[in-house]
């Protein structure tokens, strides 16, 4: 009852340890499939993309630094040379607001001359004229184009710098500048048209108290004017460096981003082929502990998809054959299963099994052990018909000797009358005398050779039988532990080949054992054959010397029964030799019948000493060798006999 | 330094999905670094350095409140500068900065390249300062107009109230000593150049002027609007009060502008100085004691109407480039 719990549990250990894993195999394959194009593409393509893409980004970096200093160079540029163009033009009208005052001077000395010159007035109010439309051209065309608020880049270049209070200076000094011209020039006509007029002294006095003071205010104005011009080449200078220091900025933030950028596309690239590979990874790892069914997501096309799909065709195959092996391990553990109920069948003392056999090892198994039950079943029913043939022929010696040893006693008295009479009527009455010793000797072989008989029958014969039925039981029992260790066997072979090694010894040792129980069982047999021998011998030489005093008795008694013929001794004499005649037939009989059966045994331990000596080699191929042994035909009596 | 982090991190995601995050933390701390890094530098040229120092400011008496407004609220954000407003007058100021005595002056006028001809004497225009003129008790005069006033001040023509509609009084000028720059401008602007007659007063101070006005009846002066007060009547000229409104649009021409002369720029508390006097705060500030921020100014408009004669200042400007400019500053 055990050994089929024993064998079962294992069996339901390993079905359970494949169920497990399954759900830790769903997490593999439920990864989120992301639509990446980058998959698609060849890893080689992917790497070429990455690094252009990284090259991309560094030559649009160095690119913008080097527009934007290309662009804060140029504005700087046309900034130095708006301020010379603008400092050339009000130095210029510096010295024409001087020369306007020189002029005016020089046109009020020769107007105060004696006699002045017409002509020269004229050229001098024309000069001065002409000097006022200039200075008049030049400030309001500075105001007009060359102020900061014209300029917008020129304010942003000074708002970099924080500069930006210098626009409203500029306009309040260019204001300044307007109004204090506008001031003087109306001073300078007024004493022009004085001039003109002829009034001298109020043009002399104008020019004092009203021409000069607004003259030095617009000179005065115009050079403040002048300096903050060259103020603000000093703030470009400022902005130029804020510029610089805000292009180092952008260029280190910009190589930041760059670099950031950079790693960010390796990042990429690698996180597409690392955590494929890892994912990989994980799925071998997982096979590698047995979740057999664990497969790798295929994304993309490119050469890791590749390898995926191939990984997870190849576990596909092998799990394939992963099943086929189970089935064939499945039907091997049913054939098993049978042949080990057929053999406990057996082991219980049912000899008219037959198991079935079908051609894998376990089919061979079952043939070896159909074809020994059949031989044991075969010498067991020999066996049983020989004590069956002994048994009814010492029942029937026992009859006829107890009818023989009736038939001695009834003709004791008539044979005592006859031997008297002849002592009484012949002198032959010592010779009578010995021949009645001699029949009563006669009789007690007889019975003696009775009791041998019944011996032989009762007890020696059931005991040897007992004996070698005890034997048998034994042969029997080891054969049930043959079987459950096939049974083992059987189940290991499906399992592993190592352990199928000690299945294998520990079949052979039970073979072993069988073995020496086989020679036990011959010797008993043997024993059983000697001592059967030895009686019938007995019986034999018993049975003999009966014959021989019988006829030794017959002929003494021919003679004097000649004379007197006494049908009585005669009934005695035939009965005699009849039943002496069936003795020696019984145990010519008896020695057939022992005979018979000495040659079933020997041909049975014949037979089992070449299936063991057949076990005998390696065991890795122990079932094909069965196979053979259990297919030869057996060999039988190439001992020569006992006797 | 950079390359190991980025072979560390490479590394890490080879690891296991566990340290693959903590592998960002490489970068993160170089991106915080050098953020820092940058921030530090940025901070380090913007934050301005503590100035120090003592600055004398001397000069016009019509700048005064204003300069000392601005010393006040200026060494409020400075603490260890020490700014001294003197006053003295604008030729005063003028010559001091010049002389080295003081750091800047202040001046009502302009420094005549002739007598300052320092060519880095340096001039920083602040303000404009709107002046007005005023009459003392019993005048009952509201506007004059611009030739009236050369009547009362230059020509005598014009010695009694009565003679321009007012009561029986007769008119007592009030004349500014040379030093005055407000005296140059009225001169200049209003007069014409012309010479004024009157009480000349010894003494050149805003406050003496309208003082000695307030008490003297039938007196007429001039002074700068940010030292007017109720004791005395301001007199609008052509009917034009001195309004910001109206100097803004060209219709009142007695004001001037408020320089602050320096020699040079290199000083780090004078300009930082002057430019403070530009802020924002300041200009306020300036509006609010009555003289008129710079930028109020309106470039087209000054000069545009004035005297008599100085209708022709604009004739020779193409009409074009006039309207370009009014375009430009509206």
């Amino acid at each position: 009852m055990r050994s089929p719990k024993l064998s079962t549990r294992p069996l339901a250990k390993t079905m359970s340890a494949q169920a497990q894993p399954v759900p830790a195999t769903l997490h593999i394959r439920s990864r989120a499939r992301r639509g990446n194009l980058l998959l698609d593409l060849p890893i080689g393509g992917r790497l070429t993309l990455g690094f252009l893409t990284a090259a991309l980004i560094a030559a649009l970096l160095v690119g913008t630094i080097g527009i934007l200093r290309a662009q804060s160079l140029s504005r700087q540029t046309s900034f130095y040379q708006n301020l010379l163009h603008t400092n050339t033009s009000l130095t210029t009208g510096a010295s024409f607001l001087q020369l306007m005052n020189t002029q005016t001077h020089l046109a009020l000395d020769h107007a105060a001359l004696p006699q002045p010159s017409q002509e020269t007035l004229t050229t001098d109010q024309n000069a001065v004229k002409g000097l006022t439309t200039r200075y008049d051209t030049i400030l309001t065309g500075y105001i007009a184009g060359d102020l900061l608020t014209k300029h917008v880049d020129e304010v942003a270049l000074l708002a970099e710098a924080d500069h930006t209070g210098q626009v409203t200076q500029q306009t309040t000094l260019a204001g300044s500048a307007l109004r204090t011209w506008q001031v003087y020039r109306g001073a300078q006509a007024q004493i022009l048209q004085d001039i003109a007029g002829g009034n001298l002294a109020v043009a002399q006095h104008l020019e004092q108290t009203q021409g000069e003071p607004t003259n030095a205010d617009a000179l005065s104005a115009l050079r403040a004017l002048i300096l903050f011009d060259q103020r603000l080449a000093a703030s470009v200078q400022d902005a130029a460096s804020v510029e610089e220091q805000s292009q180092l900025y952008t260029t280190i933030i910009g190589s930041v981003l760059a670099f950031i950028a950079i790693v960010l596309v390796g990042w990429l690239i690698s996180g597409t082929l690392v955590k494929r590979l890892k994912q990989l990874r994980n799925v071998t790892r997982a096979v590698e502990r047995g979740q057999l069914d664990a497969r790798v997501t295929v994304v993309g096309r490119d050469e890791i998809a590749d390898v995926s799909a191939s990984v997870n065709a190849m576990l596909e195959a092998i799990l394939g054959l992963f099943q086929q092996t189970r089935r064939q391990r499945d039907a091997l553990t049913n054939a098993a299963e049978h042949l080990f109920s057929d053999m406990r069948v057996v082991s219980a003392g049912d000899l008219s099994i037959n198991a079935v056999v079908s051609n894998d090892p376990i089919g061979m198994l079952a043939n070896a052990f159909n074809f020994t039950v059949g031989r044991f079943r075969r010498f067991v029913l020999r066996t049983q018909i020989i004590s069956e043939q002994l048994d009814v022929i010492s029942r029937q010696e026992l009859e006829r000797s107890e009818v023989f040893v009736r038939a001695l006693k009834n003709q004791r008295p008539a044979s005592r009358e006859a031997i008297s009479s002849i002592r009484d009527g012949r002198a032959s009455s010592g010779q009578l005398e010995t021949t009645e010793k001699e029949q009563a000797d006669l009789v007690a072989q007889i019975q003696r050779a009775r009791e041998h008989l019944q011996h032989l029958a009762d007890e020696s014969i059931t005991q040897q039988v007992r004996s070698v039925f005890a034997v048998a039981e034994q042969i029997s029992h080891t054969l049930r532990r043959m079987s459950r260790a096939l049974a083992v066997e059987a189940e290991a072979y499906s399992r592993s080949r190592t352990t199928t090694l000690e299945t294998t010894r520990l079949h052979v040792q039970e073979v072993r054992a069988l073995e020496t129980l086989l020679p036990r069982l011959a010797v008993e047999l043997q024993r059983l054959q000697q001592h059967s021998l030895q009686e019938c011998r007995e019986l034999d030489a018993e049975l003999s010397s009966i014959a021989t005093t019988t006829s030794a008795l017959k002929l003494r008694e021919a003679q004097p029964l000649e004379p007197l013929p006494n049908p009585s001794s005669q009934d005695i004499a035939r009965l005699g030799s009849e039943f002496s005649s069936e003795i020696a037939t019984m145990a010519g009989q008896l020695a057939v019948l022992v005979r018979e059966m000495r040659t079933g045994i020997v041909a049975f331990q014949v037979e089992t000493a070449n299936n063991t000596l057949a076990e005998k080699p390696p065991s890795s191929n122990m079932l094909s060798m069965e196979g053979e042994s259990a297919l030869r035909p057996p060999a039988i009596t190439t001992r020569p006999a006992n006797r | 330094m950079n390359s190991r982090a980025f072979a560390s991190e490479h590394h890490g995601t080879y690891q296991s999905s566990v340290r693959s995050k903590c592998s960002y933390l490489p970068i993160l701390f170089i991106v915080c670094v050098l953020i820092g890094m940058l921030s530090g530098c940025a901070g380090s040229t913007t934050s301005s350095v503590d100035l120090s120092g003592h600055l004398l400011v001397v000069g016009s008496t019509a700048l005064q409140p204003l300069a000392s407004a601005a010393a006040t609220l200026y060494q409020k954000q400075h603490p260890n500068v020490h700014i001294e407003v003197n006053g003295g007058g604008s030729l005063a100021g003028l010559q001091a900065v010049t002389s080295h005595k003081s750091d800047i002056g202040n001046s009502d006028v302009y420094a005549d390249p002739a007598v300052y001809p320092d060519p880095n004497l340096t001039d920083h225009i602040v303000c404009v300062i709107p002046f007005t003129m005023i009459t003392g008790p019993g005048v009952t005069i509201t506007s004059l107009t611009r030739q009236q006033i050369i009547d009362i001040f230059s020509t005598g023509k014009i010695r009694n109230w009565e003679q321009v509609g007012g009561k029986n009084l007769p008119i007592v000028p009030v004349v500014r000593p040379n030093s005055s720059g407000t005296r140059a401008t009225f001169r200049k602007y209003i007069l014409e150049g012309r010479d004024e007659n009157g009480v000349l007063l010894k003494t050149d101070s805003s406050t003496t002027v309208r003082d000695t006005v307030a008490h003297t009846p039938g007196a007429i002066g001039y002074l700068a609007l940010s030292v007017l007060d109720a004791s005395v009547h301001a007199l609008a000229i052509d009917g034009k009060q001195a309004t910001q409104e109206n100097i803004a649009a060209g219709n009142y021409t007695f004001w001037g502008y408020e320089h602050m002369y320096t020699l040079g720029d290199d000083n780090i508390l004078i300009s930082s100085f002057l430019n403070f006097m530009l802020t924002p705060p300041v200009q306020q500030l300036a509006q609010k004691l009555s003289y008129i921020p710079v930028d109020a100014m309106k470039l087209s408009q000054i000069g545009l109407t004035g005297r008599g004669t100085g209708s022709l200042a604009l004739t020779s400007f193409p009409v074009a480039e006039s309207e370009g400019i009014r375009r430009a500053f509206s």
